[in-house]
């Protein structure tokens, strides 16, 4: 049973070709990961599975529907969330707002503001933010604004959640919490990651199943170990063999 | 508990029975300038709808005032006047729709010029049309009377807070500020940008339509040039600026403002009373930009960290 | 109807004179927006003041517009750089302004342009106003033009090429193409952006200013001309490309030739129709013209 299925897609801008050839598939609960240098097209990936761009060309099936080329409030409707590697709260809404406008208009989509409040006070609780419900999001840390970039991707009740480079910038004491979030996260749901890193501990540590592209193509597939151990990741991305 | 909610509703409700009663206590020069008053308040409030909450400005806004000044002066003892004005609001509902559509798929601030030029466009081609109808002008013999009109006004007035009201507490409102803030993480977590904002847009369309349509009834001619004077739009803003264009009150005090200053200096000197306003828009929008009603807020509530 | 008439060198000639003044327009709105990003509305304005700065100059002194032109660009530069330093300075410098810059400046300007056009509407009336100044007739190439329509041509032109040079040359001219490039960039090699700025909008404005004092030759004007020169600003460096410079030349042919030969073919009336359907269509169908480069301001 598929989740989420690519098949051969492509993505160019003008003369740049950002997605050449991508295919793969995930099946629900997995946790995978997206490994790649910078401008591997990593994040092009995410943009056309959440909608924000369409693909030039290939399909992408979620639960057995064609999506690519469906908008991105559409595919947020189906259930695929998604956060920002630059984060984009909603700076002058408070905490609360935030995934009060999430709750009411995402995948599970709560109509009465009272019940859409309820939800996001309670997710709000789970990524530790319950004492910032009030307060103006653009006041936030950037560990607190990262962590609102998931909370208000959850509020949407996604099936499938992209997390683009959430433990970036964060110390390493934060980044130990943020795992635990995500792990416990997505342990009380229904709930399918794809994760996009750098951090290396992160990825291993988190994923059940990574994928890595470089220049645009996927040049392997596997689980932590076999990925840590493939040539070609080596030299292309890591360097050197990581213990 | 049910009898804080009939305290709570009786002060409004006194004070709506009070201006209701305005045509008896006041001679034809007040009422005038109290009708102006309900005006601007139903504008502004309308405007605010849109673009108060959407964050897209709307500096056109005049295009459906004269539309549905137009629309009525068309179907002038053609259809009733009752039929006639809703008819007007909704003229100008569907002219929203139809300049939406396009227009709405222009990012901020080139929507904002958009709609300069649209209002004047249309302005033009109103101007050219009437030219080739023969007609100079417009005279309308036989409009209500002044208190009616009033009564009419007071009631778009109240509906158009009311509107902004419910408008702003729904879950259209939230999906509104949630654009106003960053359209993009809107569209990720769900809100359907462009219908919503050409929802919001033709609503916020209807009232100025028919506000059109009863202030020419009011000044009983019609002139391209004044229905759709780009002045009327700069006023809207401005109220708007000044007062505050987040919530009920802001637009309504801003209005109130807007009445005092123009009651002051208008009879004697329109340049000096607009170059007044230029002013305290470009300095509210330097100093003051959550509008009076904000900053009053802000020095009300100290505690908030 | 005739349609050889199109290819007369009457035309032609219109064409040319309209698009080099045009061209002045477009420059320095494209100027500051290429440098800034902000759309100043109240660009035309300053057309407007040049115009009434010549004509004052003549009907008070018998001043050739010429030679006030000169004139009317120094103290329009002098407004540039005041309304930089006093406004929109302070638009950059406050975190919370900045955060909605776009919607402010575009307010502010509004705002400014209701100003100026009510001060000069107190100071002169609302009626517009004329002169005459080289009125006689000259036969080129079978094109009867007016000496004064000949005189904006050359003057506009020369202030055109003028200003290409300077953009190549000069150190100023260089670092506003830099900055139009690159903001952060031009800071990082140490360009005093904020100078540049002062100088951009003094450049900007004293541009604006020539066009009008050559309009007032040969064209009534009035407190309320100068919105039309703004909305055909932005259709030209729409069509033309932000920031590009030989852009707004070409931008500035081509939206003249769309109005002179529209005319011919419509009717005068339908003027302001066609400048204003032209803009509405150039923002509907190329936003990205302008929309190419685009800010966060977070």
């Amino acid at each position: 049973m598929t989740l989420l299925r690519l098949d051969n897609v492509g993505k160019s801008y003008g003369g740049v070709v950002a997605l050449r050839g991508l295919s793969f598939a995930i099946a629900p609960g997995e946790i995978v990961g997206l490994m790649g240098a910078n401008g591997a097209g990593k994040t092009t990936a995410f943009s056309l599975i959440a909608g924000t761009q369409r693909p030039s060309s290939g399909e992408i099936w979620f639960e057995g529907t064609r999506i690519d080329g469906k908008p991105a409030y559409a595919a947020a409707r189906m259930g695929i969330a998604r956060t920002f590697q630059i984060v984009r709260p909603f700076g002058g809404l408070r905490v609360l707002d935030n995934l009060v406008v999430a709750a009411l208009y995402g995948h599970e989509r709560k109509h009465a503001r009272s019940v859409a409040q309820d939800r996001a006070r309670q997710i709000l609780d789970e990524v530790g933010l319950s004492r910032d419900v009030l307060r103006p999001a653009a006041t936030l840390t950037l560990a607190g604004q990262k962590r609102l970039e998931i909370a208000r991707a959850l509020a949407t009740g996604p099936r499938l959640l992209l997390l683009d480079e959430v433990l970036a910038g964060l110390t390493a004491t934060e980044v130990v919490e943020a795992l635990e979030m995500i792990r416990a996260v997505h342990g009380r749901r229904n709930l399918t990651l794809i994760v996009i890193e750098h951090v290396m501990r992160a990825l291993t540590q988190l994923c059940g199943r990574i994928v890595v592209l470089h220049h645009g193509e996927k040049i392997a597939e596997g689980s932590p170990s076999e990925i840590l151990g493939d040539q070609r990741v080596i030299d292309a991305y890591l360097g050197a063999k990581l213990r | 508990m049910r009898r804080r909610h009939i305290a709570l509703l009786a002060a409004p409700v006194v004070a709506v029975g009070l201006c209701a009663m305005l045509p008896l206590m006041l001679d034809p020069y007040g009422l005038g300038i109290a009708l102006n008053l309900l005006t601007w308040i139903a504008l502004a409030e309308s405007w605010a709808m849109f673009s108060g909450l959407s964050g897209y400005i709307s500096l056109g806004h005049a295009v459906f005032y004269g539309a549905g000044a137009y629309v009525t002066v068309l179907l002038w003892q053609v259809v009733p006047l009752w039929l006639a004005i809703p008819l007007s609001g909704l003229a100008a509902g569907l002219l929203a729709l139809a300049l939406g559509w396009p227009c709405l798929r222009v990012r901020g601030p080139y929507f904002v010029i958009l709609t300069l030029g649209v209002s004047e466009f249309v302005k033009y081609i109103v101007i050219s049309s009437e030219a080739a109808l023969g007609r100079n002008g417009r005279l309308l013999i036989g409009t209500p009377s002044l208190a009616v009109l009033f009564e009419s006004m007071l009631a778009v007035a109240i509906i158009s807070m009311i509107v902004l009201y419910v408008v702003r507490s729904s879950r259209l409102g939230a999906g509104l500020l949630a654009i106003r803030e960053d359209e993009v993480a809107a569209e990720a977590v769900g809100v359907n940008a462009a219908a919503l904002k050409l929802v919001t847009f033709t609503l916020s369309a209807l009232i100025p339509g028919v506000v059109g349509g009863l202030m020419i009834l009011r000044s009983t001619y019609f002139e391209p040039l004044q229905a759709f004077n780009p002045t009327t739009s700069f006023t809207i803003v401005t109220i708007a600026i000044l007062g505050g264009s987040d919530e009920v009150a802001g637009p309504f005090l801003g209005a109130v403002l807007l009445v005092l200053i123009s009651e002051l200096l208008w009879v004697r000197a329109p340049e000096v009373y607009m170059i007044i306003l230029g002013v305290l828009l470009i300095g509210f929008v330097l100093f003051v930009p959550e509008g009076l009603l904000g900053r009053a807020q802000r020095l009300l509530t100290p505690a908030k960290s | 109807m005739d349609l050889s008439v199109l290819f007369s060198a009457q035309l032609l000639a219109s064409v040319l004179v309209l698009a080099s003044l045009y061209a002045l327009v477009a420059i320095g709105l494209n100027l500051v927006y290429g440098t800034m990003r902000l759309l100043n509305v109240a660009h035309g304005e300053l057309v407007m003041l040049g115009g009434y700065a010549a004509y004052w100059a003549f009907a008070q002194w018998g001043i050739s517009p010429l030679l006030a032109a000169l004139a009317g660009m120094v103290i329009a530069a002098g407004i540039g750089g005041l309304i930089y330093v006093a406004v929109v300075r302070r638009l950059f410098r406050s975190p919370n302004l900045l955060a909605r810059i776009e919607s402010n400046s575009l307010l502010v300007f509004f705002g400014i342009s209701i100003i100026v056009q009510n001060i000069t509407a107190l100071a002169f009336t609302a009626n517009s106003r004329g002169y005459s100044y080289l009125d006689d007739v000259i036969e080129i190439g079978g094109a009867r033009i007016a000496a004064n329509r000949l005189a904006t041509l050359a003057v506009a032109g020369a202030t055109c090429l003028a200003c290409a040079l300077f953009f190549r040359y000069a150190r100023s001219g260089m670092a506003m193409r830099a900055i139009i490039q690159h903001r952060d960039a031009a800071a990082l090699v140490g360009i005093d952006v904020d100078r540049v700025n002062v100088q951009v909008f003094a450049l900007g404005f004293a541009l604006a200013a020539l066009a009008g004092a050559l309009i007032s030759m040969s064209q009534q004007i009035s407190p309320f001309m100068g919105f039309p020169f703004t909305v055909s600003g932005f259709v030209i460096i729409i069509l033309g490309g932000l920031g590009n410079l030989t852009g707004s030349i070409i931008g500035s042919l081509i939206l003249a030739a769309v109005e002179v030969y529209g005319v011919t073919l419509m009717s005068p009336s339908f003027r302001s129709i066609l400048v204003y359907g032209v803009f509405i269509a150039a923002l509907l169908l190329r936003p990205q013209g302008l929309l190419g480069r685009s800010i966060r301001a977070r």
